[in-house]
């Protein structure tokens, strides 16, 4: 009971945490701009200089912290700014205030792309020789999207998150808080204006889509297999977490999940290989123990005789047969199916059924020609094999009505 | 030899003429306990290193990803392990209109993923699409070999894709998965009516889908996507979905899916001569925009199989600064009730982030099984004292049946870098 406070008491903490966080990061208020400030029009100077010659800083400047607004200095090398009597073209009665710059998180070299690389101002701030404040532009700073026409791993400039962002911890896009984000997330990353790989490269994505496929691996006492996390987050709790796809304690839930196809195992698992690791792992480890399904265990599980209708077993594989498939379906072995649904005789009805009478019946199947065909794993009379006289067994079924 | 040579003349070449080389490297050493026996347990400390790099020439890259991971104390099977997971060389917009990958790399695919060591070609004109892939499954434990039997152990596909404006999307698919299953012996009559022992092998295990997808999306309206699939083998339907999401109303989203499914098994299975049924499920859903910053959504879903129902029901609050969720589930899939706490907050521009998770669960697999409690705390600190380089610690804390008291500590280093030649 202690225990249970312990935990109940440090889930509300985490909680009060996150929520006090959250309510209590304020959203910008509607920001004082520079047009109450001073008289200024972009389009009318953009005629007369280049931008350098007003934001003077920008070749050298290295930060997005550095002061980049034009200086007295900057502006008196047109205006007579001793001139007190041409004050008002520029400034208004008694505001004298410094000039407003915006605080950026991002980390941003203007030296870097305008002075080496060559970059045109106007290829990011757009549309500066139309207006006259710059919050006004329909583009006053490029968008991801136009960084990452550079920044995108394939030649130039990395693509790493934190390259630009000082923090990467809260830039989860509002689309994928949503409720349906994890369902449709696979639609989404098909459509013409998809932008997954701003942020996501392939890596990101095989955390998932990769996993185990064709391992045949578990966490037994001889073999640990972790997944890892090698996406392109720096500081997040994500490049933190080792089992970052499940929770670590998910191998006692997984079975929930599995039951209630609340995901689609086989789209990382091999079911043949990976299931069949922990779920006939003959008690090698202590941990291992309990493996099997309780109703295994549970009295009627299999009836057997011809009629009984197979009892617990057959519902559950005629609900579900994909979980009997995930622990029995072993490669390099007969499934144990065939401990019961064997057709030793070649005579109908004499067996637990399997499949419907005239299964397959009308079909130019596989059984003709090949020794391997799965049907030979349960009729095994002796005239079950490719090329058997149809008047006997096996061939009988279809062949002698 | 003959392809170690043909490789490293090829790396070589790309490494010399490369203009730029980016990527990520990270270590990590994890400690955990392996219990052998009640009370009996020894201590394990793994190492996980994983490295990527890209090298690229105009439109040229070679991708590359590799882990390798081995015990430090109490070495385990197959230790060292070495996993390709890509090696692959990319060629893009050739001729304006192709992009052509050759080696080991990933498919996204509808009905198939995972890795395939093959050929991916994509062509694009205009509103078209087309994309073909084919190649050979790869070995266990992502080893740099290739299959030994391309002709029974391969994936091959394509897709055509339409995209007659930027809010509508139609797709056709086709994919074909074989897995080569292991030979074997058993125990057979012979002709003569005599108990034999015969080799066992049986033709590759299918999948074999044609596909179609239709996604449509009107901003600030409606988001309509579905998906078909086709089993040629089974010659049946093997699955349909439609999800849509309405987002009129500002802030506010509701969404609804439907799925109808057959079990995915294999052709030559022998589990595909048995009588089973499929499944349905229905999944409605609401989320919320408080602000910038708080999201609160609800799901509830419903399962309905041959004879049975189950439901699940997940609530949470998406803050920047971390989640909060609440889910259970009830009916045939088995009970529970799980609550999760997530949180992480960057400070001194990135310097330091610390974090903090907790899940509180409680469950019951049938109604049969008694009740257990999990438990599993994380908490964790993230140093960057550079952009290119941080340092991770983590402890974490895990509650169950098996393991009352198992604490694990990560640490790790993160390591990028992009150099120009």
């Amino acid at each position: 009971m202690k225990k249970l406070y312990t935990y109940l008491a440090v889930f509300i903490l985490g909680i009060s945490v996150i929520f006090v966080t959250a309510f209590t990061t304020q959203e910008e208020p509607q920001e004082k701009t520079n047009e109450s400030i001073i008289i200024f029009s972009h389009s009318l100077h953009a005629e007369l200089s280049d931008c350098e010659s007003c934001h003077t800083g920008v070749l050298e400047s290295e930060s997005l912290s550095d002061r980049l607004i034009p200086e007295k200095d900057a502006c008196a090398m047109c205006h007579d700014v001793e001139d007190m009597d041409a004050c008002g073209t520029c400034h208004y009665d008694d505001v004298f205030e410094p000039l407003l710059q915006k605080k950026s998180e991002l980390i941003f070299s203007h030296k870097f792309h305008v002075a080496e690389k060559g970059m045109d101002c106007a290829e990011c701030h757009k549309d500066f020789e139309e207006i006259n404040y710059s919050f006004e532009s329909s583009q006053a700073n490029p968008p991801m999207m136009q960084c990452y026409s550079c920044h995108n791993d394939k030649a130039v400039a990395t693509n790493e998150c934190s390259a630009c962002h000082t923090a990467t911890d809260n830039l989860l896009p509002q689309n994928h808080r949503t409720a349906s984000f994890f369902d449709n997330h696979k639609f989404s990353a098909m459509a013409a204006t998809a932008d997954c790989a701003m942020c996501h490269n392939d890596v990101f994505c095989e955390d998932c889509h990769v996993a185990t496929i064709g391992i045949d691996e578990s966490n037994l006492v001889d073999n640990f297999y972790t997944p890892y996390s090698p996406h392109t987050y720096l500081n997040n709790t994500k490049q933190q977490v080792i089992t970052r796809v499940h929770d670590l304690n998910y191998r006692f839930l997984h079975g929930i999940d599995a039951k209630g196809k609340t995901m689609e195992c086989q789209t990382c698992h091999q079911t043949e290989t990976f299931c069949a690791e922990c779920h006939s792992s003959n008690h090698q480890d202590f941990a291992a123990e309990g493996i099997m399904p309780s109703s295994h265990l549970q009295q009627g599980f299999v009836m057997i005789g011809v009629g009984s209708g197979g009892g617990e077993h057959s519902r559950l594989a005629r609900r579900d047969i994909e979980r009997c498939a995930s622990c029995h379906d072993v490669q390099g072995a007969d499934a144990n199916c065939i401990l019961c649904h064997v057709d030793p005789d070649g005579v109908k009805g004499t067996n637990p059924k399997t499949h419907d009478i005239n299964f397959m019946s009308s079909n130019n199947g596989d059984w003709h020609n090949d020794a391997g065909s799965v049907c030979y794993n349960c009729h095994t009379d002796a005239n079950a094999y490719p090329g058997g006289n149809m008047n006997f067994g096996f061939c009988a079924y279809c062949h002698n009505n | 030899m003959k392809k170690i040579l043909i490789a490293a003349v090829m790396f070589t070449t790309l490494v010399v003429t490369a203009q730029n080389l980016n990527g990520r490297f990270s270590t990590s050493l994890y400690t955990f306990e392996r219990f052998s026996a009640p009370e009996v347990s020894e201590l394990n400390v793994r190492s996980l290193s994983s490295l990527y790099f890209n090298l690229s020439k105009d439109n040229i890259t070679l991708r590359s990803r590799l882990n390798f991971e081995t015990n430090i104390a109490n070495s385990l099977n197959n230790d060292p392990r070495l996993r390709f997971y890509n090696l692959y060389v990319e060629a893009r917009n050739l001729l304006n209109v192709a992009t052509i990958r050759l080696g080991r790399q990933s498919l996204y695919n509808g009905v198939a993923g995972g890795l395939y060591d093959g050929v991916n070609l994509q062509l694009r004109h205009g509103i078209f699409k087309l994309e073909g892939f084919y190649g050979g499954n790869v070995p266990e434990y992502q080893k740099l070999e290739l299959t030994d039997d391309f002709a029974n152990d391969f994936i091959l596909g394509g897709e055509l894709t339409v995209y007659p404006t930027d809010e509508l999307r139609i797709a056709v698919n086709y994919t074909d998965k074989n897995f080569k299953a292991q030979d074997y012996d058993a125990i057979r009559l012979n002709e003569f009516n005599v108990l034999d022992t015969i080799l066992i092998q049986r033709a590759s295990n299918q999948f074999k889908y044609l596909g179609a997808e239709v996604s449509y999306y009107i901003p600030k309206l409606i988001e309509i996507n579905s998906r078909y699939n086709y089993d040629l083998n089974f010659e049946q339907t093997s699955r349909f979905e439609i999800g849509t999401r309405y987002t009129q109303v500002e802030d506010f989203g509701v969404s609804l899916y439907y799925n109808y499914r057959e079990p995915r098994i294999r052709y030559n299975s022998i589990f595909s001569v048995f009588n089973f049924s499929n499944t349905e499920e229905i999944e409605g859903g609401l989320d919320y925009k408080f602000s910038d910053v708080v999201t609160a959504f609800g799901k509830f879903a419903n399962v309905t199989y041959q004879d049975e129902d189950s439901q699940r029901l997940t609530l949470g609050v998406n803050t920047t600064y971390g989640t909060v969720s609440y889910r259970t589930s009830f009916g045939y899939a088995g009970e529970l009730n799980s609550f999760s706490v997530y949180t992480a907050r960057s400070f001194d521009d990135g310097f330091i982030t610390p974090s903090f998770g907790l899940t509180v669960s409680s469950y019951r697999l049938s109604e049969n099984d008694p009740k257990n409690n999990l438990l599993a705390l994380l908490a964790g600190i993230n140093i960057r004292p550079w952009s290119k380089l941080s340092f991770d610690l983590q402890t974490q804390y895990v509650s169950n049946k098996i393991y009352n008291n198992d604490f694990r500590i990560l640490f790790k280093i993160n390591h990028w870098f992009n150099t120009n030649f």
